[in-house]
């Protein structure tokens, strides 16, 4: 009889199987119908998968379903991780100098603590995102990287990078992008 | 280095090969651009967008400038030139090719190829390059810019100034219908020591004053100066004034040397940028023009089409007006007048009155530059010229 109750029991439950979400670190979840999820061990029972929850529960498990590991995301987010920790981040103490409204005679460069930048020249405005590339603290230069860049291996590629020198008493900046082209550094006075 | 035999593909993979233990850094970008002239001249019975006296051209730059470590970069740009058809219906030549192995009018040229080093504040810099000097600079007024097969040594050591040797050799040249990849000597009197070499220093030590002097030395042709001012100053409205000298002395003692002086005075009220400006170039015989191409000069007065008649024996007076941005758009009107001597290349004292009109805006990401030049000379044919130059930059 109890044998009857038992294999009742687990034939009603089987009827309410469950999908389980197989997350890309190996941990096993069940979703709720409110959205809320918890995680579960998967263990063999006979031919059937089980799901047993923290609380001493179980349920037999319809389907596994498996995540995709969004590797772009999660490399962007490494770089990012890594540039935030690394002496050449925009939080290290030098880099923190180029923060500020610099305006010369034919454009003006606007960075922002949160790596967004602006660059005003002939006539027009461009809104971007900057990174700090790398520094000379000795030379007073730093080389600002603007737009999307990424990295493969040991090439950096993509967006534009400019480099300046700070005055020594960081209230002037001069941009080199003209040096090589043109013989000039083109003075920026910090306005802002 | 002989570029000629060189395919795109090796040129591109050149500068990549150096360094390829340190991270290397790598910054890519460009212009595709269309551009369209078409001249109206009475005497050859042409009209504004005849085909006969019209021209055009479409093409594509590939710039890339790799930073390879340890002080060292480099830098390949490849620029490819073409009609699009243009050539059968709407226009009947070009302003710039490359050369014409297939009948085509068209092909590609490599203006950049270089590796520079720097150490400490010394920057070498060798192979094909872009170049901004008085007498040697590259032009921006064509599809792509003209370059040289140059050395260059920027040195800063000196406070507030800026040091520069060059060792120029060849150049690409620039004109209506250029043929652009082939480089020429810069100086061909100079036979074996064909070079220019040019000296430079820029200093920015008294404040709100730039003082830039130039010497060159063209073996066997002649010796240059060209020595420039700039100051600003504020006096309720921002005044700049300026003033440039020149003189190029030849080497055959038959001919003449030739001096340039010239002033400008520019200010900006309520967002208009406005200037006068003078030139005075005697009657020498070696005219003040780019060396590198036989086209433009650095004089205030140069504009869109006025350097034949101001590079030599004449007096320029030019006024100019940019106004600031209405609704995307800039306006830039510039009225030089020209009184030529009896040496003048333009004619012994055909004195010339150039008007140009030009506007500036952008389209979709794209920078336009429409422009309208009327030219009224006193002994030959006045013509009007209309120029439309789309660049798409990325």
């Amino acid at each position: 009889m109890v044998k009857k109750v038992f294999i009742g029991l687990f034939l009603s439950i089987s009827l309410f199987g469950v999908d389980v979400v197989v997350m890309p670190n190996g941990k096993v979840a069940i979703i709720n119908k409110d959205g809320s999820w918890e995680e579960v061990t998967l263990a063999k029972m006979g031919d059937k998968t089980i799901a047993l929850r923290k609380n001493g529960t179980w349920v037999v498990v319809d389907k596994q379903i498996k995540t995709i590991k969004p590797k772009v995301k999660n490399e962007v987010v490494e770089v990012e991780k890594k540039q935030s920790n690394s002496s050449n981040s925009i939080n290290s103490p030098f880099a923190k100098y180029i923060i500020g409204d610099w305006r010369g005679d034919d454009r003006e460069y606007i960075f922002d603590k949160n790596g967004k930048m602006v660059i005003k020249k002939d006539g027009e405005a461009i809104k971007d995102f900057y990174t700090v590339v790398g520094y000379d603290e000795n030379k007073h230069i730093i080389r600002i990287g603007i737009g999307r860049r990424f990295k493969m291996g040991p090439f950096s590629m993509g967006g534009k990078i400019l480099k300046f020198r700070f005055s020594n008493d960081f209230k002037k900046l001069y941009d080199l992008s003209e040096l090589e082209e043109n013989y000039k550094e083109i003075e920026l006075i910090k306005i802002k | 280095m002989n570029f000629t035999k060189l395919s795109l593909a090796t040129i591109m993979a050149m500068s990549f090969t150096a360094a390829a233990m340190a991270d290397v850094d790598v910054q890519f970008g460009g212009q595709a651009v269309l551009y369209y002239q078409t001249l109206q001249k009475d005497s050859k019975d042409w009209d504004f967008f005849d085909k006969a006296g019209s021209r055009g051209n479409v093409g594509l730059q590939i710039r890339s400038k790799a930073d390879l470590g340890n002080g060292f970069s480099a830098g390949v740009t490849a620029n490819v030139i073409g009609t699009a058809g243009l050539e059968g219906n709407l226009v009947n030549g070009v302003m710039q090719t490359a050369s014409d192995t297939n009948g085509d009018l068209g092909g590609y040229w490599i203006p950049e190829a270089y590796v520079a080093k720097t150490v400490g504040n010394t920057t070498l810099k060798i192979g094909r390059q872009y170049l901004n000097t008085p007498f040697a600079f590259s032009e921006g007024w064509n599809v792509f810019k003209n370059s040289f097969e140059a050395a260059v040594l920027i040195n800063q050591d000196i406070p507030d100034t800026t040091a520069v040797l060059a060792m120029v050799n060849k150049s690409n040249g620039n004109g209506l219908g250029a043929t652009m990849d082939t480089f020429g000597a810069v100086n061909p009197a100079g036979g074996m020591d064909n070079a220019v070499y040019a000296l430079g220093l820029l200093n920015k030590s008294i404040p709100n004053l730039n003082a830039n002097l130039w010497a060159y030395n063209l073996t066997s042709l002649a010796t240059a100066i060209w020595a420039e001012l700039g100051y600003k100053v504020d006096v309720g409205v921002p005044l700049t004034l300026a003033a440039h000298y020149a003189n190029v002395n030849p080497s055959d003692d038959a001919l003449e040397d030739t001096t340039m002086y010239g002033v400008k005075v520019g200010t900006k009220v309520n967002g208009f940028k406005l200037s006068v400006s003078y030139d005075d170039v005697d009657d020498g015989d070696i005219p003040i023009h780019n060396v590198g191409t036989g086209v433009k000069t650095k004089l205030f007065a140069q504009q869109i089409l006025n350097q034949g008649a101001i590079k030599k024996d004449a007096k320029t007076t030019q006024v100019k007006v940019v106004t600031p941005e209405f609704y995307g758009a800039k306006l830039i009107a510039a009225y030089a007048m020209t009184d030529a001597g009896d040496k003048n290349p333009m004619g012994a004292n055909n004195d010339l009155d150039e008007l140009d009109v030009i506007v500036k805006t952008k389209v979709l990401g794209t920078n336009i530059l429409l422009a309208y030049v009327n030219q009224s000379y006193d002994k030959t044919e006045d013509q009007d010229l209309l120029r439309v130059v789309a660049r798409y930059k990325f």
